[in-house]
């Protein structure tokens, strides 16, 4: 079972944002498929999004490829994640 | 082409080479005959956005944004002794290829997509301008004549590369 | 001095007739006899199409002066950015998380690759394309990619954020800024002129909004035509928009613009503020909707203000240098009632003969819908782009920039005579500057190629 799949980008990157069920429950999936990275989060952890400041981010962001920084995920493995993903 | 004859497909490319035509010449008061009372002549602005947004036109503000009396009125502008942006006469060539037809919303109307490259000199200044759009026009049968019902210019150019739009798409 | 050499040396190469030294003494001469001249009323045509007069100008006016970058309205939301420019600079103007507007030059500081390359966006950070440096949107840099590896987790990222313009001030929703750090404060540099600006600015308590984008547009002209012509230029209307005034777009009188205020406000910004003709019935405060008109009776900070703004109908006017404002009420074609509309202007001087337009629509955010939209029209159908009153504007100005390109331009003097030995100043006016009775003059266009001189011979 799966919901509308919403993209959010803008100039610098996008990122795929979906509904995902659980047998008991539900939780918001974060995809970035340009870097391969994905996160599950459940409701409390989006609600503590919501107190952060920008500062939180831009701690994050300190790696701007994530932490294993590759700079570019091989074409290939982008079209089978994505296959699978599907 | 489902649903277009070949005749149909013939008579609106002919349409669409007249109308050419007659703004080539400078034949504007005959241009207004192919226009029904009802048109809609639109050019929006467009900006660069980045690939995810889904269209670059900005639908709040046209270049032109034209019913049927205000292009009367550029037309009557144009014959007046004082329109200096045309007198003497912007030399424009129409180019449109990649004509394609498709049915419309009623019976009697096509929707048909071409693209215009338009070029435009003036003067002795060997420099010319070069716009290049696709156009989303709307036809309809009147009388047994086709006329223009709407118009949609989207050019490719964000920074209109001319002096003006004294002329028409 | 220093600086004008800089500046021609450069240049210098292209040129295989005259030195250097030659060229620099051409101008130098040119701008003293400018700024002599120019108490009789003449002006040598060659400023408007001459390249060491345009190198000058980016450096001494450019480089110094407040300019227009938009309107607030364009960036409403945290993260919201437009990309603009001063001259040749390619700045971001955003809004940063915790609101506030900022203004970054647009070069990433690790090897200069232009951060943002869309018009327009939503962004908290900004990454840079071609090695990932990571900005917030208030330029401070958080992220290096590989920065334990390649920097030894050295870098100093609080000293290589994306730079600020020396100077950003906003006055009234108008964002505008410069690149040298000791400008005057904006409110000293506009003076008088933010009295008149008021009566655009603060007509309603939402205050203005931009329609959509801005049009662009380039022309084969020189920047300084156009700016010329919005500071006081109401005598061309006789002439140049006459297809207009027979299509009953404007007043049925060739010489309806004469009929007004002619004011320079200082510093060489200047306007002109036009009534009905004489024997004519037009609406007062430019015919704008009763609700409208309601408000500016509470919005505008003196009751002057509002005695002003009732006997107008055009209003046209230049900030000095490349921003120009016109708020009038014309037709949006031969069957309509006059309606009023708002257009601001910025003239980006990209070459001696040649001027990217900016053409802004804004209307009050409160106005009724249907006027929003009518104003809208007769905006599209009369100015920017496509408009028929612009049309002719630009043909004017190419042909001016085209023929001021040779030599004898040098010492072929322009008149900018127009009222002044016998129009006298109004000294019953209530607004700032000197107001002259009749917009049939030059006042104004003498006052800014003053304020122009003053600039290029750096005594401003």
């Amino acid at each position: 079972m799966s919901d509308e799949v919403i993209e959010i980008g803008n100039e610098f990157t996008f990122v795929r944002v979906r509904k995902v069920h659980t047998r008991n429950g539900v939780r918001l999936e974060i995809h970035s498929p340009r870097l391969g990275y994905r996160i599950q989060l459940d409701p409390l952890e989006l609600e503590s999004l919501t107190w952060q400041t920008t500062e939180t981010f831009s701690r994050f962001l300190e790696t701007p490829f994530g932490p294993r920084e590759r700079l570019m995920r091989p074409l290939s493995e982008a079209l089978i994640c994505d296959r699978r993903e599907e | 082409m489902v649903g277009i004859s070949e005749e149909v497909y013939r008579e609106v490319r002919d349409f669409l080479l007249r109308e050419a035509e007659l703004l080539d010449n400078g034949s504007y008061r005959d241009w207004l005959d192919c226009l029904t009372e009802d048109i809609r002549y639109q050019v929006p602005v467009r900006v660069t956005r980045d690939r995810g947004v889904e269209s670059e036109f900005v639908n709040e503000m046209g270049h032109l944004d034209e019913d049927y009396v205000s292009l009367e009125m550029r037309v009557m502008r144009l014959e007046t002794e004082y329109a200096w942006a045309e007198d003497p006469p912007s030399r424009t060539r129409h180019f449109l290829s990649n004509i394609r037809i498709e049915p419309g919303d009623r019976d009697d109307e096509v929707r048909v997509k071409s693209n215009l490259l338009l070029y435009r000199t003036r003067g002795d200044d060997p420099h010319y301008d070069l716009l290049s759009a696709e156009r989303h026009d709307v036809l309809r049968r009147v009388n047994g004549q086709w006329k223009l019902a709407r118009r949609l210019v989207l050019l490719d150019q964000t920074t209109i590369g001319t002096h003006n739009l004294s002329i028409l798409f | 001095m220093i600086l004008y050499q800089t500046t021609f040396g450069i240049k210098g190469v292209s040129n295989v007739t005259l030195s250097v030294g030659d060229r620099v003494n051409q101008v130098e001469q040119l701008l003293r006899r400018v700024k002599q001249n120019i108490d009789e009323g003449r002006v040598p045509a060659k400023i408007y199409n001459d390249p060491d007069i345009f190198e000058l100008e980016r450096e001494r006016i450019f480089g110094r002066a407040y300019i227009y970058l938009g309107h607030e309205s364009e960036i409403p939301h945290p993260g919201d950015y437009m990309v603009r420019y001063i001259a040749d600079d390619n700045v971001i103007v955003v809004r940063d998380e915790e609101g506030q507007i900022r203004v970054l030059f647009n070069c990433c500081r690790h090897r200069g690759m232009q951060v943002c390359r869309a018009e327009m966006g939503n962004a908290s950070h900004f990454r840079c394309p071609y090695h990932g440096w990571t900005y917030r949107n208030t330029g401070e840099l958080v992220g290096v990619p590989a920065g334990k590896e390649a920097y030894g987790d050295v870098l100093d990222k609080g000293a290589w954020g994306l730079r600020p313009v020396p100077r950003m001030e906003i006055y009234d929703g108008l964002i505008f800024a410069s690149l040298d750090a000791q400008a005057p404060s904006l409110n000293e540099y506009l003076g008088g002129m933010t009295w008149y600006l008021d009566l655009v600015t603060k007509r309603t308590e939402a205050g203005l909004e931009v329609v959509g984008a801005p049009h662009r547009w380039v022309m084969d002209a020189n920047w300084k035509l156009p700016a010329d012509n919005f500071v006081g230029d109401a005598y061309h209307t006789l002439m140049t928009h006459r297809s207009a005034v027979e299509l009953d777009l404007a007043p049925r009188d060739p010489k309806f613009a004469m009929y007004g205020v002619h004011v320079h406000a200082g510093n060489g910004h200047g306007l002109g503020m036009i009534s009905a003709p004489p024997g004519m019935e037009l609406p007062p405060f430019w015919g704008y909707p009763e609700e409208v008109v309601r408000a500016l009776q509470r919005s505008y900070p003196r009751p002057e203000q509002v005695e002003v703004a009732r006997r107008i109908n055009f209003l046209h006017g230049t900030v000095f240098p490349n921003f120009s404002v016109l708020n009038v009420m014309i037709a949006k074609d031969h069957r309509s009632a006059p309606t009023p509309m708002l257009t601001f202007r910025v003239w980006r001087p990209v070459g001696p003969d040649r001027t990217e337009v900016w053409s802004w629509f804004l209307v009050e955010r409160d106005a009724p819908e249907w006027f929003k939209e009518r104003s809208y029209q007769t905006y599209v159908h009369t100015f920017g782009t496509s408009g028929v009153f612009e049309q002719d504007d630009a043909e004017n100005w190419r042909g001016i920039t085209r023929v001021a390109r040779g030599l004898m331009a040098r010492d072929h003097d322009l008149n900018y005579q127009m009222g002044m030995s016998f129009l006298k100043r109004d000294p019953t006016w209530p607004g700032p500057g000197e107001a002259y009775p009749l917009d049939y003059a030059e006042a104004n266009q003498r006052a800014f190629i003053r304020q122009w001189c003053e600039y290029m011979l750096n005594e401003a």
